[in-house]
């Protein structure tokens, strides 16, 4: 290179990019500013400015024309031969289309589902920097973790950690889920109650109709509504300045903000102020720091570094809770270390509540990650077993298309041409498929919706950005999906095709039968995956809770009926069908407390124990069964003596706990300082089966007061008839306020909605993945088939029976779904083991299922493919053997 | 112009994608109508002149040397090429190849002369100015 030539590659780059029109002067006008540039700048210089002028040439005017002008006159050929190669073989298109389309639709579906769960609590703003502050609490015997803390924490932070913007506070009512408003002529019941303070408006952002966030929660006798809730409540009217009645209390409305997204961690109707409740303001003067009774939520200034702030916290708490912690739990400050005992906060970035937090206090059930994960990895093998069949069905047909790539060689086509072809052709199934999976999903969209309890819609897709990567995906998948057979197909020889010696290549049989492998062994361990689910939700509805479950009606909110507690039930008894009546603080399912509890022997543990107060007829009504010393009985003051449960039982370590005692390690006042045990009452599920039956203790009510639960026991199979009695012997009682019932059976099924959804989304698709591996198989069953109908044949007259030429062709898919099957064994196995471990209360995995899952696998494979093995088996030799 | 409107048109970037697809739409529409009327920017004004100015050897680089000489702004070969393709588009300019020299090793220039609607188009421009200036009286 003579130091006054211009770079060579820049000008091949130029020439290769150039429309030849421009080439030439350009070349010129660029060569003479290179000259120029070399004698002013040095040569260095200049070869970097060619680069770069060359680069600036990259404009839409100056591009090679010649190529694009001919592309739109070959698009529309290849447009044409691969619209009529899809109608030539309609069954092998609609295979391929109707394949696609499922799984593009599965894969919309899936996203706008993902999508939504990712969108959790992002639409507040500075929703990045807002945090939950939760708590790890330590006990000597386990740790729990509380995404609720005390109530002081968020005066604290405040006040004494710059880097804490502002920290409101949230309260759910943990015992009553039900709270009853009057509004004067009308009474409603409302289950979204929550209570916050004032700060809560400064963490999160709300659209304000009516009042505004300064003053919206400062006083007791505050409330906020919702819009929809106002709307109910007044109609068209203003909301603002209105009062209403809760028991004795009256409260203003103070602010109306517009209805919280669903995608949010909380959902709540009304807002109370957490100032109106007794026991949260006493806890606040008293300083408490041992119950986490309220979520407090900080946001944090935008240069707060949040890991620094949560490793303030330890300091935190022994800077300004361990006075509290101390006395409440009765320790010196030197035993403190040691006693086993911790309160850990950590935080929790808003975002991430709804998908990770799972903790012992919730607002309301959040999802869980892993499904997430599990629905993207499903709907990821849903896709790929289509383009699987798209891929086989293809490398199945090439020696049909061998013929018309060996034509279209002869008369000139070159190889890049013929790829291209059959790009188009895939590119086109796929575009095709894209527009029906939109269809489809618009019309299954309404049960997808009743399936995951969601409202999702279409209208996240109407979005450029989507859009854009919609189709870009669209045409990956064509492209992926098509290219290996472009590249098998198009390098066809086309001498030998055209003499007829060619058959179709043994090269592309292994890959073949590797991908039916792939897409069984995915089928089967969905399927297997699947029955392992169900086989486990049906363990736990049927597994013997240790109660009666069935035939027993829940009624809430009985505390109005009051002092007339004892006269109602007698009543409700005198109705022919009910067999008894239990006043109680909370049935199985529903929330309860705990405590603390020492036994007599000062070296045994403390036990926390979970608490349940009854009536003396509890014990009857639910069918339990108190297996040493006595039940709770009306001759007798049981006001100081406690029923517990096995699990207590083994825990105090009595060896006869009968007229032992339990004593509360630090009495206050107005409390019993011990109490004597009575009975032992058999283990039985309180709680849901995820988690283990804890230690129980059950009080028996002392005053002839009606408690917020009542389960009636009925024998009739006149059920409807039972309930109306009810009802109306429950107007006599309280007129005001309806009744609210339901059926301890559906309360308890409740606890397992999640897994129950789970379960059904699962099963759905797992559906979907084993009709698209079998709707594959058919495809490809037709091919193989179709191959070999001269062997079939020669093999019949030769004398082969219909059952054995079934079984011969049977012989190799089976063969094939057998590996398949092995391969997924282990995984299954693991994964299945790791899953069951969520459960307290779990099946095993149980070899059974899995052949099961094996054995239907196979027996739907045959199914698919004795189509065409029958067909082929019972034709008349004379036919296949006729022509050549 | 194309600048011009890109510019006075703020798009922000929150807005909706929506926009980057209307907005050039809307600006490519301006020009065609702004076009008609012979409105014509700085630099289309500056190349119009050089080429008057260079003929009849007016070709991309040495309209480009001319433009870095008379108001010392370096443009790239390819924005004068741009405008030279534009305003021949537009017919204020013709071309023709000819005139090849030894430095440019043997290729041949496309060589630039304004064409009677070009050559209107600057005379235009110039008497609006001449007449606007000869009413402006600046300040102090």
């Amino acid at each position: 290179m003579t130091s006054n030539s211009p770079p060579k590659r820049a000008q091949k780059f130029l020439r290769w990019f150039c429309d030849e029109a421009w080439l030439d002067e350009l070349l010129g006008d660029l060569e003479e500013e290179f000259i120029d540039d070399v004698k002013s700048i040095g040569r260095r210089k200049a070869v970097l400015n060619y680069y770069w002028q060359v680069a600036l040439l990259l404009r839409p005017h100056i591009l090679r024309r010649s190529q694009t002008r001919n592309t739109p006159i070959m698009l529309k050929n290849y447009l044409k031969s691969a619209y009529r190669n899809l109608l030539t073989n309609k069954v092998y298109s609609a295979i391929n289309i109707s394949g696609l389309t499922v799984g593009i639709a599965c894969c919309m579906l899936i996203s706008i589902y993902v999508n939504d769960e990712m969108s959790y609590d992002k639409f507040f703003n500075d929703s990045d920097r807002i945090y939950r502050v939760a708590l790890e609490r330590v006990y000597p015997t386990n740790t729990r973790y509380f995404g609720s803390s005390p109530v002081n924490l968020a005066p604290t932070l405040i006040d004494n950690y710059p880097e804490v913007e502002v920290a409101g506070r949230l309260h759910k009512l943990f015992f009553q889920n039900e709270v009853v408003v009057d509004l004067g002529d009308r009474q409603f019941i409302e289950k979204k109650y929550l209570f916050a303070d004032n700060n809560f408006f400064k963490v999160f952002s709300f659209d304000y109709l009516e009042g505004d966030a300064t003053s919206a929660l400062d006083g007791p006798n505050k409330i906020v509504l919702t819009k929809s809730t106002a709307q109910r409540f007044y109609g068209e009217e203003q909301a603002l300045g209105k009062t209403y009645n809760i028991d004795t209390s009256t409260y203003i409305i103070s602010a109306v903000i517009e209805d919280l997204p669903v995608n949010s961690h909380m959902s709540f109707d009304i807002l109370g102020s957490i100032h109106s409740l007794p026991f949260l303001e006493q806890a606040a003067e008293t300083n408490s720091w041992i119950n986490p009774w309220l979520m407090t939520y900080v946001k944090l200034r935008n240069d707060a570094d949040p890991a620094a702030f949560e490793a303030k916290l330890p300091e935190m708490v022994k800077s300004y809770g361990l006075a509290s912690i101390l006395s409440q739990l009765q320790i010196s400050p030197d035993d403190y270390p040691n006693s086993g005992h911790g309160f850990n906060y950590f935080l929790q970035p808003l975002e991430d509540i709804h998908l990770k937090s799972n903790l012992s206090v919730e607002l309301q059930a959040n999802s869980d990650i892993m499904y997430v994960y599990l629905l993207i990895a499903v709907v990821a093998f849903i896709l790929l077993i289509s383009c699987i069949n798209f891929i086989n069905l293809a490398t199945a047909r090439s020696a049909e298309r061998a013929k018309e790539v060996g034509v279209r060689k002869v008369m000139g086509s070159t190889r890049s041409l013929l790829v291209k072809q059959f790009l188009t052709e895939s590119n086109l199934i796929a575009l095709i498929a894209l527009v029906l999976a939109i269809a489809l999903v618009w019309l299954v969209m309404p049960y997808f919706n009743a399936l995951v309890g969601k409202e999702l819609s279409l209208g996240v897709l109407v979005n450029p950005t989507v859009i854009a990567a919609i189709l870009t995906f669209i045409l990956l998948v064509g492209t992926l999906a098509g290219l290996y057979p472009a590249l098998v197909i198009s390098s066809i020889n086309s001498a030998l095709v055209l003499k007829g010696k060619y058959r179709t290549s043994s090269k592309g049989v292994w890959l073949r039968n590797g991908l039916i492998i792939f897409q069984f062994f995915i089928s089967i361990t969905m399927i297997s995956g699947t029955l392992m689910l169900n086989k486990q939700m049906n363990y736990m509805r049927n597994k013997q809770l240790g109660f009666q479950k069935e035939n027993v009606i829940s009624i809430r909110q009985t505390q109005v009926i009051g002092d007339q507690a004892g006269v109602f039930r007698e009543e409700l008894l005198k109705i022919d069908g009910v067999d008894e009546a239990s006043f109680a603080f909370a049935l199985p399912g529903e929330f309860i407390g705990n405590l603390i509890v020492n036994t007599e022997d000062p070296e045994t543990p403390q036990i926390r124990t979970f608490t349940n107060t009854f009536d003396d007829y509890y014990i009857n009504a639910l069918n339990l069964e108190v297996i040493s010393g006595r039940d709770f009985e009306r001759s007798f003051n049981d006001s100081l003596n406690v029923l517990i449960n096995e699990t207590t039982a083994a825990l105090t370590g009595y060896v006869d706990p009968i007229g032992k005692k339990l004593k509360n390690p630090s009495p206050q006042q107005n409390q019993v300082p011990e109490f004597t045990i009575v009975g032992v009452v058999k283990d039985f599920h309180h709680q849901s089966l995820h988690t283990e039956i804890p230690p129980m203790i059950f009080f028996n009510t002392n005053a002839r007061l009606a408690l917020p639960s009542l389960a009636v026991k009925i024998n009739t199979t006149n059920t409807l008839s039972v309930l109306n009695q009810i009802e109306e012997l429950w107007v006599q009682f309280e007129s005001e306020r309806p009744i609210s019932y339901a059926f301890l059976d559906e309360n308890l099924d409740r606890l397992y909605q999640a897994d129950l959804q789970t379960g059904k989304i699962f099963s759905l698709f797992t559906i979907v993945t084993i009709i698209m591996a079998c709707v594959g198989l058919f495809g490809l069953a037709a091919y193989v088939t179709q191959q070999r109908t001269k062997e079939i044949g020669v093999r019949k007259v030769l004398g082969a029976s219909v059952g054995g030429i079934i079984l011969l062709l049977s012989k190799d898919f089976t063969k094939l779904i057998g590996f398949a099957f092995l391969l997924s064994l282990p995984i299954v196995w693991f994964g299945m083991n790791e899953w069951l471990n969520n459960f307290a209360y779990r099946t095993g995995v149980d070899p059974l299922t899995l052949l099961a899952a094996g054995i239907l696998t196979l027996v739907l494979a045959w199914a698919t493919i004795s189509y065409y093995s029958i067909k082929i088996a019972v034709l008349n030799p004379v036919k296949s053997l006729r022509s050549e | 112009m194309q600048y011009r409107l890109g510019v006075t048109l703020k798009i922000e970037q929150d807005q909706n994608q929506f926009v980057f697809i209307i907005v050039p739409l809307y600006i490519s529409f301006v020009n065609k109508k702004l076009m008609g009327k012979s409105f014509i920017n700085e630099l289309d004004e500056l190349v119009l002149l050089s080429v008057g100015v260079l003929f009849p050897e007016a070709y991309a680089y040495g309209i480009r040397k001319e433009i870095k000489e008379q108001t010392g702004k370096s443009l790239s070969l390819a924005s004068i090429h741009t405008v030279l393709y534009r305003l021949e588009n537009s017919g204020l300019l013709k071309s023709e190849l000819g005139g090849s020299t030894e430095k440019r090793g043997g290729r041949s220039k496309r060589l630039f002369s304004l064409t009677q609607a070009g050559l209107a188009t600057l005379r235009n421009l110039q008497d609006v100015r001449t007449a606007m200036w000869a009413k402006f009286q600046p300040a102090s």
